[in-house]
């Protein structure tokens, strides 16, 4: 009975916490919180992304990337695909290696090819001041998914590495049909199974990337 | 005379073009932009962070970061002073390196101990989110640009230019929580001049509370 009575009180407690938190959260606007109704709704998105892949200890990758990803609602959505291209450039560790030990570059792993696919929810829609005098809408969105990666390795077993990858954006919208996006990913790709097989690799790769995004009905 | 014209006739359309453009981007709302009052404005801020500075190949840097920024306005402050202790982890390439294929014994390289940075700081972007269409969150988008200093554990010290990003979103009058990124080049030369010069990167990603006083 006590225990009953306890959780009652609880119930309460946090019913009231939250019923206080909305009432006081934008107090000028005469006690109450007005949503709009969204300006900008995206239905089937494609995306053409530049990047930079900068944790690569032998390589500073240039990625190119294409994405696909169906809106289903305001909050989620799902990045059916996305693919990046790496174009590498030798690090400073990679050229002394070259240079000074006799390393040849084919030795040297290096990402070529990514593939991922996400799950997105988008839980922050609003819009900006630039400057207090135009109007900006944007969105925030967080990513959590898998990803699939082909790597230049001597070793076959290597080159192909995969595992799960986690990430966020920030997308501003131009029109109905284009956008604007950042996106930060980073992935943990294993070339076999981590702590378990004494051979296996494990490789964070982190994207930055920015591009543009052209939406399809919605 | 025919340049002049052509002139004043570009300006004259860049400027029709500007007007149009602040009265049409809200169609659902009127035929004017109404720019709300600030709920929130910054005048001393404290920050504290962590994260992460990944770039080194040897050593994961795991970020310990304070900072002081004076808001003259809404639009631009000066951050006097902003320190960083990177912790270092071996990322484990040392022994990749001395196990085959490569058989190599690295030299021992100076590690990232500290970064010092002072930078300008400009707030254009200040607006609000919905939360899941049900609450609303009041945020803003900062650019950075200034100049940092490092100190490494050979006892050297390396300035160079530094710039980022930060997006703030206010919990109250007197705290927000923030997420930075930073990207400082410093270099232990000057590069073309001195043919041994370095430049090395230093990407800061950072998430942290910020405390407000004054301001309202």
């Amino acid at each position: 009975m006590r225990m009953r009575f306890i959780l009652v009180l609880v119930a309460l407690a946090i019913a009231s916490t939250s019923a206080y938190a909305d009432d006081d959260s934008d107090i000028k606007e005469q006690q109450r919180v007005v949503i709009q109704n969204r300006k900008f709704k995206l239905g089937t998105e494609v995306a053409f992304e530049g990047a930079t892949l900068p944790l690569d200890p032998f390589n500073k990758g240039l990625g190119g990337t294409a994405r696909l990803t169906f809106h289903f609602n305001d909050f989620n959505a799902w990045e059916v695909i996305s693919a990046t291209g790496a174009y590498n450039l030798n690090s400073d560790l990679a050229n002394q290696l070259e240079k000074n030990f006799g390393i040849q570059a084919q030795q040297l792993p290096g990402l070529i090819l990514m593939l991922e696919s996400d799950y997105i929810v988008k839980p922050f829609y609003g819009k900006f001041a630039l400057a207090n005098r135009t109007l900006l809408y944007q969105e925030v969105y967080l990513a959590v998914g898998a990803t699939a990666s082909y790597w230049t390795d001597p070793n076959p077993l290597r080159q192909i590495r995969y595992g799960p990858n986690v990430g966020g954006g920030l997308r501003f919208f131009v029109a109905d049909w284009l956008s604007w996006r950042f996106d930060l990913r980073y992935a943990a790709v294993a070339s076999e199974i981590p702590f378990l097989i004494k051979n296996a690799t494990l490789d964070g790769v982190l994207y930055l990337g920015t591009g543009l995004a052209f939406n399809i009905g919605g | 005379m025919r340049p002049l014209i052509f002139a004043a006739v570009l300006i004259a359309s860049f400027a029709a073009h500007a007007t149009s453009g602040q009265y049409d981007d809200e169609d659902s709302g009127g035929n004017a932009v109404v720019i709300q009052q600030r709920e929130f404005k910054m005048a001393h801020e404290f920050t504290m962070q962590s994260g992460t500075l990944p770039l080194d190949a040897f050593e994961k840097g795991i970020a310990l970061t304070g900072r002081y920024t004076l808001h003259f306005d809404d639009f631009n402050a000066w951050e006097i002073v902003g320190v960083t202790y990177s912790l270092n982890i071996d990322s484990g390439l040392k022994g990749i390196l001395a196990n085959d294929p490569f058989h190599v014994q690295p030299e021992s390289l100076p590690e990232l101990i500290l970064v010092a940075d002072s930078n300008y700081v400009a707030t254009p972007f200040y607006g609000k989110f919905a939360l899941f269409n049900s609450a609303i969150i009041y945020e803003e988008l900062s650019l950075y640009g200034g100049l940092s200093v490092s100190y490494w554990s050979d006892g050297s010290f390396q300035p160079g230019p530094d710039f980022g990003a930060a997006i703030r979103f206010f919990m109250f009058d007197f705290l927000s929580l923030r997420f930075d990124i930073r990207h400082s080049l410093v270099m232990n030369g000057i590069p073309v001049v001195d043919p041994n010069a370095q430049i090395n990167g230093i990407l800061q990603l950072l998430a942290g509370v910020s405390f407000n006083i004054g301001g309202g």
